[in-house]
């Protein structure tokens, strides 16, 4: 565990369990349905956090997780990216609502696909990404009686005790919403490939960062963090081909930025991300989102 | 910005044919009771100059959404418009009487109902509600 914030970050190693995961996805391993796209994004610079500002009309989420959910902190913003993506670049009939909520991704996580098996705080990011496949992501909002409006760590730690779960009110409502595919990528190509044709993509490893961005913006690797982060953009046309890294711990970092990266995020060098943090196994790539039609519309416009 | 800019040129050019029909005799604009409606409260507005914006944001956006390709659905256009008519000084709800009629007509063509606009009919179906509008506040 990292010391900063008391140690909120909260991945669990679990290679046994990633693996059974596994099992039960439909394209469990991106290298099988990689062939379409192999080598599209060589040479290729995409920020997918753009397409967040862009679909959230500037209101970039600023996540900052008070109890061990990095699990869910991290699959939320790769669905975040997913559904902006969904409405930006494929144009599809839907609207942006508001960011995805964690509550329900850490305890669905922990107690709908884990079966309650962790005792303390932490959960692993194939069971988040098996989660939002199977059970959907909502964004923050009322359903109901149940409030996810503002994010609260106690409630994520409370649904996510074991025998407690996500509320049962809230599932049919998730299950509307899922993201259609999650699979696990293991190789900077394969991430740099996914990222710029619209996927967003989980990563989780006991590897830390300096908080401090070199002249380029980017972090080197520093210190142990058992941590889920999430990758927001790829630039393959740098001199230091590299990965966007979002962290959810608020703005705790500080340096150069490039590209006007969002607070808290940092540049990985390709060959780090890939041997250090991709290589653990525990790394997963999302895409398509099933939305939300908008609204109706306003008629008092005169 | 880009939108921002071809609507007001499509305003620019409503505003060009303002001077064809101000002399023009008053003319029916539909037999459906909710625009006749919003002629009526249009005729209530004192002011000439308000009821010139008026006519120029309805015709402007008529022509633009006629010729607009990029707009995706029919929720993308009230934050356009929303800018459009910052860009004139005019504040929504002057006139609450004829926002409540303009808004009755909305409803009864299904405005408020968000809409894709991928093909020219739906485009020009769009652009129609706008044009009625338009034809409902010309100059008395």
């Amino acid at each position: 565990m990292s010391d900063f914030l008391g140690g909120n970050d909260g991945w669990i190693d679990d290679p046994e369990a990633v693996e059974s995961t596994m099992n039960d996805l439909p394209f469990p391993v991106f290298q099988d349905v990689w062939q379409p796209i192999k080598d599209t994004g060589k040479g290729k610079c995409t920020l997918l956090y753009n397409y967040i500002k862009e679909a959230s009309g500037g209101k970039f989420p600023a996540r900052k997780q008070t109890v061990g959910d990095c699990v869910a902190q991290g699959a939320a913003y790769a669905v975040d990216a997913v559904k902006s993506v969904d409405i930006i670049l494929n144009k599809e009939f839907e609207e942006w609502v508001a960011e995805t909520a964690t509550e329900d991704i850490y305890a669905g996580s922990r107690v709908q696909i884990g079966k309650g098996r962790i005792r303390g705080d932490g959960s692993i990011g194939a069971w988040a990404a098996r989660y939002v496949n199977e059970y959907g992501a909502l964004p923050r909002g009322k359903y109901g009686n149940v409030d996810l409006t503002t994010y609260s760590g106690s409630k994520a730690r409370s649904w996510g005790r074991s025998g407690a779960g996500v509320p049962k009110s809230l599932i049919p409502k998730a299950k509307q919403h899922p993201i259609l595919t999650v699979s696990k990528v293991t190789t900077y190509e394969e991430v740099r490939d996914l990222i710029s044709n619209g996927y967003a993509v989980t990563i989780a490893s006991n590897q830390g960062f300096s908080s401090r961005r070199d002249n380029e913006g980017f972090a080197s690797p520093k210190g142990n963090w058992a941590h889920q982060m999430s990758i927001l953009g790829v630039d393959d046309k740098h001199k230091r081909p590299g990965v966007l890294v979002q962290n959810s711990w608020g703005k705790w970092n500080g340096g150069p930025k490039r590209h006007d990266q969002p607070d808290g995020s940092f540049w990985v060098d390709a060959d780090e991300i890939e041997k250090r943090v991709l290589k653990k196994g525990d790394s997963w790539a999302f895409s398509g989102y099933e939305g939300f039609k908008p609204r109706e519309l306003n008629t008092r416009i005169i | 910005m880009k939108s921002k800019v071809i609507l007001i040129a499509a305003l620019f050019l409503g505003a060009a044919s303002y001077g064809q029909y101000i002399d023009a005799t008053p003319q029916i604009v539909a037999s459906d009771s909710k625009i006749d409606k919003v002629s009526e409260s249009f005729s209530e507005i004192e002011s000439r100059e308000d009821k010139l914006t008026i006519y120029k944001l309805f015709a402007g956006s008529a022509e633009y959404l006629k010729n607009c390709k990029s707009l995706q659905a029919t929720q993308q256009f009230d934050p356009i418009l929303g800018r459009v008519q910052s860009s004139y000084g005019w504040n929504r709800e002057k006139y609450p009487a004829f926002t409540d009629a303009v808004s009755e007509y909305l409803v009864s063509v299904g405005y408020n109902t968000p809409k894709p606009l991928t093909t020219d009919q739906q485009r020009k179906d769009f652009a129609n509600i706008f044009k009625s509008l338009a034809e409902a506040t010309k100059y008395e």
